[in-house]
């Protein structure tokens, strides 16, 4: 009890009474369904082999759509989705550092009008505006090209990294900055020597945005990529019009790992805040 | 400060440079093709192969695009911007595109003509290799295959299919809901149907393909296809030319319309029941052959004509084309088919035979009447 | 620290034009450009394509409206409540369930749900198989309207949830202990207490997900239905990708900025207020 005499809240709070716990264990059971059961849907379709309604399960199972992920389309798509991703990566943490550690120390006159910018593509529909760059980028010959495609990715991913980075370079103290050049360190070398160094977990916290928002992207592939530079959503897309399902399942749950893999690693890179940018993908 | 710009430099350079950066010493032939992965590997695994053991010292690439319409459209855009850039020695040496597309690129003046050079030049024959949706096509195509669209009818639940629309529109209203097409989206295959439609209802049909486009026939036009909306409430209206298939195949729905050489690929996966079994239904519905074309600026535009060439001789019609895959001649069928065995043309005219074709094959029709069907029916039918 | 010399202030202006030059080539001037060429046919300025998106879409602009008010209503319907208790009631395996939805791309939330909701799809044949629920009646389901907004609920409830726990975790506990005081249950405390002081949060995330729901894409695509209304976007899509349309294209995408514009200027207000 403290001094005003309530009591200070407890993080395990036990449900009290028996009807409590039954709602929660419902709660939990329901939740369980609804969120595991689409997903479900897709581990039975990718390795069904023959499936007819209106049979609950397959009637034959097997492992031969996986092992389509280590042949031809597939592997292809995948192959380049990575090396798209890598690409777009590197260079959004190269192009956005830069203004986020300017506008976190206030020296990027306009900063905050800057860092708004970055915000707009994800504030419009993404279609129409990536359709108009679809045309200009035929027009310039960048449609069908890595280039292209690490482009459209940028300008949906960048702002994860400048926000992050931002946020990073601010929780950083100036003094520690102050410090270093008033025992002699240039500005360049004090940014690359101690900076840097210590914003390392927003860097990475950076790049696995990026890096999973780049492997996930969709529409702008599909309109400035597809069909000479695809990746694996738009090879997902375009079997499961072909209603190859099962190909399209297999798709679907390799794309789901990285995600699955930042879920769990979250707790240790990732805060909510940055979270929150992440569930606009 | 320095190494971030040069950093950055290094990085828009590699992935500027991207896997066309690498270039190849010696001659590729690049050919693009916009049609499913069936046809592409037709080219990869067949064609391809054939004209390296020819020619040995030629490169083969072949890309595939996607499926449909929109995959020709990829292809039109590269090149068009390729055009309008100026540029010389454009990065496809063949195009398999859709007819729309090679009506569209001949009319804008991007292709080569090349079929002169050939050495089975005069196998090419057909109104089909004239003109298409109403442009002088003559001697910048070669068909590959000739795509047909029919009706396809599981024979289980159809004792006796329909021969003619008439005969269709008394059966949908009696099975409601057990006829399938894809609508305008999703697939030529339904847009084939719509055209049909319109020939039926209409009683037109040279009208719409010699043209001239007049207004006058609009209000024709905009009837039937007002009819096809009632049609429609009896029918399951599916997502795409594969979904039409897929519906089939589960005996959802009992006809649907369907590419012929689309089903075929589907039996052969082992993707289709073996009883659904296609019929063309009078007064006709579309043929729709892919082409392949050479553009204009290609950089191989000789050998480009060679491999067509190849693509084009009798006889790899007969045992690729028509033999390995089932489809149609895209050659003077009398020079192909006395080559293929009895067993491939039975299977080949199995449902729908030659005369079948020889009556009710049609035509798309001119480009302004077929985009007007097609903006009548998002209007009205939706 | 003292501030940045104009020298300085020009190199770092100089070091952001990367990032900026990304997205004026790729953002501004796409923008400017479909802005510009919604009033474009032929080379000439005109309404044309807006009259012809009144002629073909005007339904589907209210069903567009209609499937995002409804899978709003479904996220909020269920996200508030469902918040507000594990606020009160906490539930770690309730809260990481419902984080899963967030790593999920929209392309496979499409995909499976159009697996899971289609006529025999994996929910139907489970209904069928526990003898709940007449065929008849799920395959109305599937076809119904109902598909699209539960797809695109299930997709924003994660990120929903995650705000308003961030929200409602910065009510003061104290708050809730006098309302328990007065004899508040659970319900009472989310609606009295919980709700009113979160409010600047939940308008925020009502807005960002308005706007995703208007504007989505990849979902109604993966769930796409052969004839009957669609979403703007498909339209868009068709008109572009099927008949090189880009002007017509580009009025859908004006009439889509437009229905977005409402939801986005609140959207940077509010986050230029943080």
């Amino acid at each position: 009890m403290n001094a005003t005499g309530l009591r200070a809240p407890n993080l395990r709070d036990r449900p009290r009474g028996l009807l409590a716990l039954a709602l929660r264990a419902a709660l939990v059971a329901v939740l369980l369904g609804a969120i595991v059961g689409p997903l479900a849907g897709l581990v039975l379709w990718s390795v069904a082999e023959r499936w007819h309604w209106p049979a609950l399960l397959p009637q034959q199972v097997g492992l031969k759509y996986w092992a389509r992920i280590t042949q031809g389309d597939l592997l292809a798509a995948l192959t380049r989705g990575v090396a798209i991703a890598s690409v777009t990566t590197v260079a959004a943490l190269v192009t956005a550092i830069p203004v986020s550690y300017g506008a976190a120390r206030a020296r990027l006159p306009l900063g905050p009008v800057l860092l708004m910018l970055f915000l707009l593509p994800q504030a419009f529909p993404q279609l129409p505006v990536f359709a108009s760059a679809a045309v200009l980028f035929y027009r310039w010959n960048l449609a069908g090209t890595y280039a292209g495609v690490v482009l459209i990715h940028l300008v949906g991913g960048l702002v994860y990294a400048v926000w992050t980075m931002t946020a990073v370079f601010r929780a950083i103290g100036e003094d520690i900055e102050e410090a270093a050049i008033n025992l002699g360190a240039s500005v360049t070398r004090t940014f690359f020597r101690i900076s840097l160094p210590l914003a390392l977990p927003g860097v990475v916290a950076s790049s696995i945005l990026v890096f999973i928002y780049s492997l996930d992207e969709f529409t702008g592939t599909l309109l400035v990529g597809a069909p000479y530079v695809t990746t694996l959503p738009v090879y997902m897309y375009t079997a499961s019009l072909g209603y190859e399902l099962q190909i399209a399942s297999v798709t679907a749950l390799v794309l789901m790992v990285p995600g699955v893999l930042l879920l769990v690693l979250m707790e240790r890179f990732l805060r909510a805040e940055y979270l929150a940018f992440f569930g606009r993908l | 400060m320095r190494r971030l710009v040069a950093v950055l430099v290094v990085l828009v350079a590699v992935a500027a440079t991207g896997p066309t950066g690498y270039g190849q010493s010696r001659v590729t032939l690049q050919v693009a093709i916009a049609a499913d992965v069936n046809v592409v590997e037709v080219h990869r695994n067949f064609l391809g192969v054939a004209f390296s053991k020819n020619h040995p010292t030629v490169g083969f690439n072949v890309v595939g695009t996607g499926t449909g319409e929109a995959a020709s459209r990829a292809i039109y855009a590269k090149l068009k911007a390729q055009a309008d850039a100026g540029r010389r020695n454009w990065d496809i040496d063949v195009a398999l595109v859709s007819m729309r597309y090679a009506a569209q690129m001949a009319r804008e003046n991007l292709l080569h003509r090349f079929t002169s050079d050939l050495q089975f030049a005069p196998y090419v024959v057909g109104p089909d290799t004239v003109r298409a949706f109403g442009v002088d096509i003559k001697g910048y195509v070669v068909p590959m295959f000739r795509n047909q669209i029919a009706i396809a009818y599981n024979p289980h639940f159809v004792s006796k299919p329909p021969r003619t629309f008439a005969e269709l529109e008394t059966w949908v209203r009696a099975n409601p809901r057990r006829f399938g097409y894809n609508g305008i989206r999703g697939g030529v295959s339904g847009i084939g149907f719509t055209m049909g439609w319109v020939f039926y209802k209409t009683g037109q049909y040279d009208l719409f393909v010699q043209g001239p486009y007049d207004k006058a026939h609009e209000g024709m036009i905009r009837s039937s296809v007002e009819q096809l909306r009632e049609f429609n409430r009896n029918v399951t209206v599916t997502s795409g030319n594969a979904g039409t298939l897929d519906a089939l195949n589960r005996g959802e729905i009992w006809m649907g319309a369907v590419w012929v050489d689309q089903l075929v690929a589907w039996k052969n996966e082992g993707r289709m029941n073996p009883e659904i079994t296609p019929v063309l239904i009078g007064p006709g519905l579309p043929i729709y052959p892919l082409y392949l074309t050479v553009p204009r600026e290609a950089a191989n535009r000789d050998w480009a004509a060679r491999y067509i060439d190849l693509v084009a001789n009798p006889h790899i019609q007969a045992k690729v084309i028509v033999e390995q895959f089932g489809w149609y001649p895209g050659i003077d069928p009398n020079r192909v088919m006395p080559l293929v065995s009895d067993k491939a043309k039975a299977l080949l005219f199995r449902g729908v035979t030659a005369e079948d074709l020889a009556r009710y094959s049609r035509q798309m029709p001119l480009a302004e009447y077929y985009d007007f069907i097609l903006l009548a029916y998002e209007e009205i039918v939706r | 620290m003292s501030a940045a010399r104009p020298v300085e202030q020009v190199l770092w202006w100089l070091a952001a034009i990367p990032a900026t030059m990304v997205i004026i080539v790729g953002f501004g001037l796409p923008l400017v450009q479909s802005l510009v060429a919604s009033f474009t046919r032929d080379g000439v300025l005109t309404l044309a394509n807006y009259e012809l998106v009144y002629r073909l879409y005007r339904q589907d602009v209210v069903y567009t409206v209609m499937v995002a008010a409804a899978g709003l209503v479904l996220t909020f319907g269920i996200g508030i409540p469902l918040s507000g208790y594990l606020r009160l009631r906490h539930s770690q395996t309730a809260e990481f369930l419902l984080k899963v939805p967030l790593f999920v791309p929209f392309v496979v939330v499409g995909h499976a749900m159009r697996i899971f909701l289609a006529p025999r799809g994996t929910l139907p044949s489970l209904l069928h198989a526990l003898g709940l629920v007449s065929p008849d009646t799920t395959l109305a389901i599937s076809e119904g309207w109902i598909g699209l907004p539960i797809a695109l609920a299930w997709k924003h409830l994660a990120l929903v949830v995650l705000l308003l726990m961030g929200a409602f975790r910065g009510v003061g506990e104290e708050y809730l202990e006098a309302a328990r005081g007065f004899g508040a249950g659970t319900f009472r405390q989310i609606w009295a207490v919980l709700v009113p002081m979160a409010a600047p949060s939940i308008g925020l995330a009502a807005v960002l997900s308005l706007t995703s729901m208007l504007a989505s894409f990849s979902i109604p695509l993966m769930m796409t239905k052969g004839s009957g209304p669609q979403m703007l976007m498909i339209d868009l899509y068709h008109r572009y990708g099927l008949h090189g349309d880009f002007g017509t294209a580009s009025a859908i995408g004006v009439v889509s900025y437009l229905l977005a514009a409402g939801a986005a200027y609140y959207y940077l207000k509010g986050v230029m207020r943080q």
